[in-house]
């Protein structure tokens, strides 16, 4: 508790004596071009043939609901000290930009600094989408949990709060961490994430110290969600040994436990993306005007973004238990298929910020020669800038499109399965509805991206 | 299982495959519901109350494409160009600012009653945002299409 105080106070006395800072500018300023009409027309009607098909050809025993296979594999993955370390160092790196302004060192420099990169790139963007891939390597490079466990924070679990609160909490935190990136006046400028990362790691050690390390971050922390249901999607998995496991396609996901507010979760992280793509086309600018543009008018579209894919999955899980009856309830579908909608949560993430990653990324190499933007070069990279040559539109017109498509035939699959285990054999027409929404959710993205 | 999934990729591959004669990669990227379409207006600046003279400056475009005024931007949205072409955008304003064109991240000093000169090489496809970088004010797109 004394650690805590220390922090607490050291936290207060530095918002406090915060100056203004010089706008720098951070991460974005450029939109992909809009997909051409015939790469929409394609991959739309790709998804309305695969559903079609699917429902056809779909086996009729559920299949992926027993869990991940843990077939022992010959990697062994053991659990080590660098990527808590880079960890750590990201997080110190990004708290770390509220140092200059409060030795009056004032940066001359338009270049951003290495706390735009690493927040909404590496950290936002990077470890989940790798997580899809290899696993869930957040849980190593958590720097919350290496803090909490060096500075002996939380060690008596409290369990009953994951049970009482779920991830609700996660996924309020999830809506303003999101608000901060597409809403909020500068999410670029490093003295804003700085005091942000620093009330967050705060907020996370008081309320690891209250309910115990795991269960702290299960519930409050939302790069640990995000990254358990991303990364589920990967075949990768690391068993209680930390030795790393083929644990079978797409297994995973279904064997997430049903926390409450999941299907919050996973519709803000789809509301969200979709309001960010949506506001950036033609379309909405024509319609909304100015009004987009305002703070407030964009943080009621955000909202309002949110709760049209909460309203619409509400509703597709109605009809669903409406059409299976027997007293099942929309809420239990909505939690129960929760985790078949993270394909496509994937899916639109990586189609929108795709090139964000691949252009705003190399931004990396020249911020680690600067970090603090005042006029260092420690590795010679600083004057380095972005080559936006590296792919032309055509190739990333194809992966957007391929992605999308990819995450609706994937979630597809999984809520025929679950529809299967949940209704049986004979109930199956009631996973219609699912399947609906899904090739809606799927359309809207590739009209976001065509926008 | 694996059969089955194996089938339903093959429709995805044959479905792409067989319209792949339709995927033309257009010269234009025509946006799906534009309602926007963007057009270059030419505007004529007016200096009212302050007495910076026009005349005595040397430009020699006559037309100002964007003007800012107290924090008002009046001109088009969006310009388009084709990759290659040689941008060329006058903007007025009434405050002294930088003008920054992001991803080409080319600046250029704006003084109030001056116009300035936005000039660069479209060779970059993409959608780039420009704005008065101190005051943060959005002037317009710049839409380089290959």
């Amino acid at each position: 508790m004394r650690r805590l105080g220390v922090v607490a106070v050291l936290a207060v006395s530095v918002v406090v004596g915060v100056p203004g800072v010089a706008g720098a500018h951070g991460i974005g300023g450029r939109l992909d071009l809009p997909v051409p009409v015939s790469y929409f027309v394609v991959g739309a009607g790709v998804v309305l043939v695969v559903s079609f098909v699917a429902l056809a050809i779909l086996w009729p025993e559920p299949r992926l609901q027993d869990g991940p296979r843990h077939d022992p594999g010959r990697l062994t993955v053991r659990r080590g000290w660098v990527l808590p370390t880079l960890g750590v160092i990201a997080l110190l790196l990004v708290i770390g930009q509220l140092v200059p302004p409060l030795l009056g060192a004032v940066t001359e420099s338009t270049r951003p600094t290495i706390a735009p990169v690493l927040v909404w790139v590496l950290f936002w963007l990077v470890v989940p989408f790798a997580g899809a891939v290899i696993g869930n390597w957040y849980t190593d490079l958590n720097p919350w949990r290496s803090l909490g466990r060096r500075l002996g924070v939380g060690l008596g679990e409290r369990v009953w709060v994951l049970d009482r609160f779920g991830i609700w909490p996660a996924a309020v935190l999830f809506l303003a961490f999101t608000w901060l990136e597409l809403v909020g006046p500068d999410s670029g400028d490093p003295v804003i994430l700085a005091t942000a990362a620093l009330a967050y790691t705060i907020l996370l050690m008081a309320v690891m110290a209250f309910a115990g390390r795991e269960t702290g971050l299960a519930v409050f922390d939302v790069f640990t969600p995000y990254n358990r249901l991303i990364s589920s999607i990967s075949p990768l998995g690391r068993r209680d040994d930390g030795r790393l496991v083929w644990r079978g396609w797409l297994r995973a996901l279904p064997a997430i436990p049903e926390w409450r507010g999941l299907a919050a979760f996973v519709v803000v992280a789809i509301g969200t993306v979709s309001y960010d793509g949506a506001s950036a086309t033609q379309s909405a600018r024509g319609v909304l005007g100015d009004l987009g543009q305002t703070t407030l008018g964009g943080t009621v579209l955000l909202a309002a973004s949110v709760l049209t894919i909460g309203l619409a999955y509400w509703l597709a899980s109605w009809v669903a238990a409406r059409m299976v009856g027997g007293g099942l309830t929309a809420s239990r579908v909505a939690s129960r298929f929760a985790h078949t909608l993270v394909p496509i949560a994937l899916a639109y993430a990586v189609a929108h910020y795709l090139t964000l990653i691949i252009f705003e990324g190399q931004q990396l190499i020249a911020a680690v020669s600067d970090p603090f933007g005042l006029g260092w070069d420690l590795f010679g990279t600083a004057d380095r800038t972005v080559d936006f040559f590296i792919t032309s539109s055509e190739p990333v017109w194809y992966a957007q499109v391929a992605v999308i498509v990819t995450g609706h035939v994937l979630g597809v699959v999984l809520a025929h399965d679950r529809a299967l285990a949940d209704f049986g054999a004979g109930a199956v027409r009631s996973q219609y509805a699912m399947l609906l929404l899904m090739v809606a959710l799927t359309t809207l993205g590739l009209l976001i991206l065509a926008g | 299982m694996r059969t089955r999934i194996g089938w339903l990729l093959a429709v995805v591959l044959i479905v792409t495959a067989c319209s792949g004669e339709t995927v033309t990669t257009s010269t234009t990227s025509t946006s799906i519901l534009s309602i926007v379409t963007s057009t270059t207006e030419t505007m004529t600046s007016t200096t009212g109350a302050t007495t910076t003279t026009f005349a005595a400056t040397t430009t020699t475009a006559a037309s100002i494409d964007v003007t800012v005024s107290a924090g008002e931007v009046a001109g088009p949205e969006r310009f388009s160009f084709a990759i290659g072409d040689e941008v060329s955008i006058w903007v007025l304003a009434d405050t002294s600012d930088e003008i920054h064109v992001h991803g080409y991240d080319v600046y250029f000093e704006i003084q109030p009653g001056d116009p300035v000169e936005i000039a660069f090489t479209a060779d970059v496809p993409g959608i780039f945002e420009v704005e008065l970088e101190s005051s943060h004010v959005p002037l317009f797109e710049a839409e380089v299409t290959p």
